[in-house]
């Protein structure tokens, strides 16, 4: 059993998942798979490979998930946990360094960034780089962090962050969330550019650029009430 | 006494008893939402009593001061009832996450 772990929450990407989950088979990592309550079988289209799954019975949200699956590689023993999404979007490469860079034992938590480089940058739909230049600004009103990106998907945590970060926000906001626990638990962090499959099925079926507002409010709500 | 009196005031009564069946809280509590329910009663019998109190903190009519306070009153019950919505659902997540944990199951791959 090796002692890195791979989160990835998986709603119904069933087109997807198991292309995502081969990409990273060889790397000899451990995949858990958090399917959260999906109507597709998820299950069975993955049977067959190297993985744990795990089953939320009713859809709960894509931060619970990860929370669940952080869990659930802690109790297994995990030294290092990473998030990933199941539609593709993101590169084994990426991940590597990641991990490569937070094995070094200086940083708590690696975050990837589509806007290091001019390379990964030019690659993002014009919309949701507007879109996500406002979030930076919110995320530093909500969390104190200026990062470069808002919402990426791809972080590592070594076992203290995974241990002392506890996502709430059920739904889309635990992006904020998370950096909100970075700050106050003052953990070490790093961004790493990373790039995005900007697939026209990722496009269609990941968040639609209206939820950020959806987002916003989410953080809103936690904050005030 | 007029035909809407006789509803406010039957209406009151039911709400009362409904309260009391369901509602089994602490004695203080319950003398509180009875005193509440009392002053209903006395003001749908004496309409002219809620605009004196109306006039006093300088509002029109005693209707109108009603109204105000409902706006608040419902706002804050508003509130009181997402907390306990989301501490329900952070509970209910919790117990999912547990369930769930417990029914993982390893796949391994036979070829390798």
């Amino acid at each position: 059993l090796s002692n890195i772990f791979i989160v990835i929450p998986c709603y119904n990407e069933i087109r997807l998942i198991r292309a995502t989950v081969l990409s990273l088979l060889s790397l000899q990592y451990e995949i858990v798979i958090v399917d959260d309550g999906s109507s597709e079988n998820i299950k069975d289209e993955i049977s067959d490979l190297r993985i744990h799954y795990i089953r939320h019975f009713v859809n709960l949200g894509q931060g619970a998930s990860l929370q669940t699956g952080t869990d659930y590689a802690l109790q297994n023993g995990a030294n290092y946990v990473a998030h990933f999404d199941a539609d593709g979007q993101h590169r084994r490469e990426d991940l590597e360094k990641m991990i490569d860079l937070i094995k070094e034992g200086n940083i708590d938590v690696v975050l990837g960034s589509r806007f290091l480089t001019s390379e990964s940058f030019d690659q993002i739909p014009k919309v949701r780089k507007y879109i996500l230049q406002v979030a930076r600004i919110i995320n530093v009103c909500f969390s104190g962090l200026w990062l470069t990106d808002a919402h990426n998907g791809l972080r590592v945590l070594n076992k203290r962050t995974a241990t002392s970060i506890r996502l709430k926000e059920n739904r889309m906001a635990h992006a904020t969330e998370i950096l909100q626990q970075i700050k106050t638990k003052k953990l070490n962090w790093r961004e790493v550019s990373v790039k995005i499959n900007y697939t026209k099925y990722s496009q269609e079926k990941g968040q639609s650029n209206w939820n950020a507002l959806n987002i916003l409010f989410d953080l809103i709500i936690r904050k005030f009430i | 006494m007029t035909l809407i009196q006789v509803i406010l005031i039957s209406a009151v009564i039911v709400l009362l008893l409904l309260y009391l069946k369901f509602f089994k809280n602490a004695l203080l509590q319950r003398s509180l939402f009875i005193l509440v329910f009392i002053t209903g009663i006395v003001a749908v019998v004496f309409p002219e009593l809620t605009n004196r109190v109306a006039n006093f903190v300088g509002v029109g009519r005693g209707a109108d001061l009603l109204l105000y306070l409902m706006v608040i009153i419902f706002y804050f019950t508003f509130i009181i009832l997402y907390r306990k919505l989301n501490k329900i659902q952070e509970i209910q997540t919790e117990i999912i996450r547990k369930i769930s944990i417990r029914n993982a199951v390893k796949f391994s791959n036979e070829e390798e």
